[in-house]
């Protein structure tokens, strides 16, 4: 359905030294080499933190971005060579919000971008009202996009995309920027999608939406697929474990051997495997700190995200702050 | 055609949301033309040259219009974020530039009439052979053309284009002999004023009125057909250099 071969992207940054100066050349890597395959009914995941090569994946299968290397193939058609026959069986939904107009109404965008896709009229109305009421916009179907959040705004976004009833569903990182409520409701509509078999291509960096809503997942790092599978596979095969991640109100000495971060309230950050939670309180009591809060993180990824790449994710959301 | 005229259709909304437009439409002509009509009044220049000073400001005016609508429109799309999520559907930026166009042409004739009135007002009587002026107007807005797909493509390497549509707006304007035949401009311009399609299309519309034939349609023609090939090819190379760089998203 969609098939990378080696697929890599390097971008050319010139940077300004100052006026006169010329500018220097650097080179980004933002894939090194990417083999995936997404086979019909597949909702993929691409978990990754900011600059790990997730949009530009997206972008690529979604015909924006020319790959420096390699194949890209959508539904068995060659996507850098006639990217018009495959953004007709694509729907993409991009990162931010821009990507509806705001002066219009629910129902005259997606009547506009059904017409992009030549569904005819009466069609195209009919499909409308049943996307609309998909992602639970009914009642703000003559109501001007403007005047939405950006949850809603979102949701509109995938309605967008569905419009055609496209073979292949690519969005980039729908939850970000979300208040709890409006990633409850886009949730809601993934997984009613995810239920239907839709094929999906989901970019996040959302950890717990990463365990929650794909049915495979692929950890993405520095332009490189570093594990592939389910999430409960991925924890698995890394050996990764809960985490409990406590809150102490001074610093550890050294010869304690856990390594602590410092939060901006002048309180110390510790992360120690769930099962030695017991054994490192009482070391840490014995030095005489107070652990002022424990929180477990059951999202075991975070653990397999470290063992993988030798460094930790940089979006330290939990599934307690996704939630709250 | 359904997705041109969707986008159309788009562009037409959009004024609902903006209806101020509408009042500026009406007013901008008036203060562009009238300078021009009243020299030509106060130094009392006939009817005949008025019709010419006239036509010409007509077919700038519309023209103009056109061009900085288009580039100006792509270059709001952009800065929407709107321009990334149209190019992922089955459409290229030259249907996006063309439903434009087609909009401003919609506008336009609101425009004329608006133009019109100013000219009654000030006691213009423009008597134009209005079927060969229409044709004249087609064919020169078809010469504009390239220089719409030049600028089209300059706005999505470069962006904001303002200067060079400025620069590109009154040299046309100057060039091609608005207010005053082009053969009266000093020869080194005049010869440039020969590679404008536009000078042909004003001296086509002004022969069209004094009853003259019509003698530099072929040469309008030929020229529309060569800009646009060109503009089309410069479309094409930033369509190209904005997928290779990731770009699409940016203004």
């Amino acid at each position: 359905m969609v098939e990378l071969r080696d697929v890599a992207k390097t971008y050319v940054v010139r940077e300004r030294t100052g006026l006169l100066r010329p500018s220097a050349r650097r080179e980004i890597h933002a894939l090194q080499g990417v083999d995936l395959r997404v086979a019909p009914g597949e909702f993929v995941g691409l978990l990754g933190p900011n600059g790990a090569g997730k949009t530009t994946l997206l972008k690529i299968v979604a015909t924006l971005l020319l790959p420096s290397r390699g194949k890209v193939f959508v539904d068995g058609i060659d996507a850098l060579r006639y990217p018009g026959k495959v953004r007709r069986i694509l729907g993409v939904v991009l990162a931010g919000e821009r990507t509806l107009y705001w002066k219009l109404t629910a129902m005259e965008n997606l009547l506009l971008f059904a017409r992009l896709h030549n569904i005819p009229g009466r069609k195209a109305r009919r499909r409308a009202t049943e996307l609309l009421e998909l992602v639970g916009l009914t009642e703000f179907t003559n109501v001007t996009v403007e005047k939405f959040s950006t949850g809603m705004r979102k949701r509109l976004a995938i309605a967008r995309a569905l419009i055609h009833e496209p073979k292949i569903l690519i969005l980039d990182e729908p939850t970000s920027g979300l208040d709890p409520h409006g990633v409850e409701e886009v949730w809601r509509v993934l997984l009613a999608l995810r239920e239907k078999g839709t094929t999906v291509l989901m970019a996040t960096h959302n950890m717990f939406e990463a365990e929650r809503i794909p049915t495979r997942l692929l950890i993405i790092d520095s332009g490189r697929i570093v594990a592939d599978g389910t999430a409960a596979e991925i924890v698995a095969k890394s050996g990764a474990k809960s985490v409990a991640l406590l809150t102490l109100d001074s610093p550890l000495p050294y010869s304690v051997g856990l390594s602590l971060r410092s939060n901006e309230d002048g309180t110390f950050l510790v992360s120690v495997p769930l099962e030695e939670l017991p054994k490192h309180l009482s070391v840490i009591q014995s030095q005489g700190k107070k652990v002022q809060n424990v929180e477990i993180r059951e999202s075991r990824l975070w653990e397999a995200f470290l063992r993988l790449t030798g460094r930790p994710f940089d979006d330290l959301s939990s599934p307690k702050e996704a939630e709250e | 055609m359904r997705p041109v005229w969707a986008l159309v259709k788009k562009e037409l909304l959009y004024l609902r949301a903006y209806p101020l437009d509408l009042v500026n439409y009406a007013i901008s002509p008036g203060l562009i033309v009238a300078p021009y009509i009243l020299f030509a009044k106060l130094f009392g220049f006939d009817a005949e040259l008025l019709d010419s000073v006239a036509v010409g400001l007509l077919l700038w005016y519309w023209l103009s219009t056109l061009l900085g609508g288009v580039v100006f429109g792509l270059e709001e799309e952009m800065e929407e974020g709107v321009l990334e999520t149209l190019l992922v559907h089955p459409i290229t930026i030259f249907h996006v530039l063309l439903a434009k166009a087609a909009a401003i042409a919609l506008e336009n004739l609101y425009i004329t009439g608006i133009i019109m009135a100013w000219f009654f007002f000030f006691g213009v009587s423009l008597q134009l052979p209005w079927p060969q002026f229409l044709g004249i107007l087609i064919l020169s807005a078809l010469g504009v053309a390239g220089f719409m797909l030049a600028l089209a493509a300059v706005a999505l390497l470069y962006k904001k284009p303002f200067e060079l549509y400025e620069l590109v707006q009154w040299g046309l304007g100057v060039l091609s002999g608005v207010t005053r035949p082009s053969r009266d401009l000093p020869q080194s311009l005049w010869l440039i004023s020969r590679a404008i399609p536009l000078s042909y299309g004003i001296e086509a519309a002004r022969a069209a009125i004094s009853g003259q034939p019509t003698a530099g349609i072929p040469i309008l023609l030929a020229l529309s057909f060569l800009y646009a090939l060109l503009g089309r090819g410069l479309l094409a190379v930033a369509e190209r250099r904005m997928r290779a760089t990731g770009t699409t998203g940016e203004f």
